[in-house]
């Protein structure tokens, strides 16, 4: 499992440690009954503060991705919504583009629209 | 993509040459106790010995006339030319291996603690008392250190400073962009070796073997071949870190200076990668299927076999392009 985060990025990091699970899910990497690295691992090694990588854990388990239990590895469950992820992940992906070529949300938004009735039509 | 397999093209670079022939000395010392000291004493203290002695669990008559006919005569000089060839031979298979050499000084030096102590005990008191298999205990741990000592600094290895090839796979990571990378890998065969080996240490432990070496060498190997079971790999700012699961205070750290570029190949590369650095290199290889190859800057490999073979060549070509083209790597 692939774990990146930027700090120079305006996304909260915790943010990005959940997006790179997703992103893991979405792509095959990982698969449900995996466990994820402990928090203290993922912290030290990408030298974020503990409680950082915690919320974005929390953010997983909310979303019922992971199954948090005190004192255990994080485990990726059963239930995980393949298809929401894939989507979350495609869209991440988008918006990271649409924000490195200075897209408005509008203008994201739009061409989304676009290419989706371009696809349908 | 997958890289079809290849040999390694690096030169394999002679650095372990400083403190070799040092160190290959230490290692063939000890087997020469077991020859030395028996006949010191006997030299010394003929007359009060009795008619047989004991060298660690190795019985040795006095009786003989000191000829060199008597003392090729004695069990103690076949224990001695088979105890330097298993520890000799070794070295010289490991001549460009310094850590290896190290290993067998320590198993050297403990090998002789025992014959030392034995020796002393004799020299001090011809009756053994009932602590000498303690005390032998207690200086065969200290032997182990001195012996750690006694092999010195190792030299350093070499150090690559070319950024990877433009073929292999690279992770794109932005100037101050963190990134971690982990998997684990099961290995059956090590788990069935495991349990083959616990089943002999408990045999010989439950039939009350009086050479405790052997007991606790299987055990202690019983518990290597356990750890290897399960280990994980972690790519990050560090390096590539191997762990056991079971044992995570023991772990292995390539460090990225060490490392020319990562390949993923589709299987792993021939040879024999073990936990402790082979001809070849090292790794933990589990079964056919993909493995990460780091080509490593003294012309060996380390291998880890994982399906995401790929994503951690990737991650690893990723960290190295960018320390060696002047980037601003942290973390």
């Amino acid at each position: 499992m692939l774990i990146t985060v930027d700090p120079s990025s305006a996304q909260p990091l915790a943010d990005q440690v959940a997006g790179s699970v997703r992103a893991a899910l979405a792509g095959g990497m990982a698969r449900p009954g995996d466990r994820l690295p402990s928090a203290r691992t993922v912290a030290a090694a990408l030298g974020i503060n503990l409680h950082t990588v915690l919320r974005g854990y929390q953010q997983l388990r909310d979303e019922g991705v992971v199954e948090l239990r005190r004192g255990r590895a994080a485990v990726i469950t059963g239930t995980a919504d393949q298809f929401r992820l894939q989507l979350s992940a495609a869209a991440d992906e988008f918006a990271k583009a649409a924000d490195h070529a200075g897209a408005s949300e509008e203008e994201a938004l739009a061409a989304v629209r676009e290419a989706l009735r371009a696809i349908r039509a | 993509m997958f890289i079809p397999v290849s040999p390694v093209s690096a030169p394999c670079v002679d650095y372990a040459a400083p403190g070799r022939l040092r160190r290959l000395a230490l290692t063939a010392a000890s087997p020469l106790l077991l020859l030395i000291l028996p006949m010191a004493l006997a030299a010394l203290h003929g007359e009060r010995l009795p008619g047989r002695i004991y060298f660690g669990h190795l019985a040795i008559g006095t009786e003989h006339a000191l000829t060199w006919r008597g003392w090729i005569s004695q069990p103690q000089f076949g224990v001695a030319l088979w105890s330097e060839a298993l520890l000799v031979l070794p070295f010289l298979s490991h001549w460009r291996l310094p850590q290896v050499q190290r290993v067998l000084v320590i198993v050297g030096f403990t090998f002789g603690a025992p014959i030392l102590v034995s020796g002393v005990l004799w020299t001090l008191k011809p009756v053994q008392p009932p602590w000498s298999t303690p005390a032998e205990i207690i200086c065969t741990v200290v032997a182990a250190a001195v012996g750690y000592r006694a092999a010195g600094t190792l030299p350093r290895p070499p150090e690559a400073t070319a950024a990877p090839p433009p073929y292999v796979p690279t992770m794109a990571l932005r100037s101050g962009q963190r990134a971690m990378f982990v998997t684990s890998t099961w290995s059956a065969r090590r788990l069935l070796t495991s349990a083959v080996l616990a089943g002999f240490t408990v045999w010989n432990a439950s039939r009350g073997a009086d050479v405790w070496q052997l007991t606790a060498l299987l055990a202690l190997w019983t518990a290597l071949e356990v750890a290897q079971a399960r280990t994980r790999l972690q790519i990050d700012g560090s390096g590539v870190t191997v762990r056991f699961l079971w044992l995570p205070a023991l772990r292995r750290t390539v460090p990225y200076p060490s490392v020319r570029f990562a390949e993923a190949m589709s299987e792993a590369p021939p040879g024999r990668y073990k936990l402790s650095t082979g001809v070849e290199g090292w790794g933990i290889v589990s079964g056919k299927g993909p493995a990460l190859v780091l080509a490593l800057a003294d012309g060996r490999r380390f291998v880890y076999s994982t399906s995401e073979a790929e994503t951690a060549a990737a991650l690893v070509n990723g960290w190295l392009s960018r320390e060696r083209q002047g980037g601003t790597a942290s973390c």
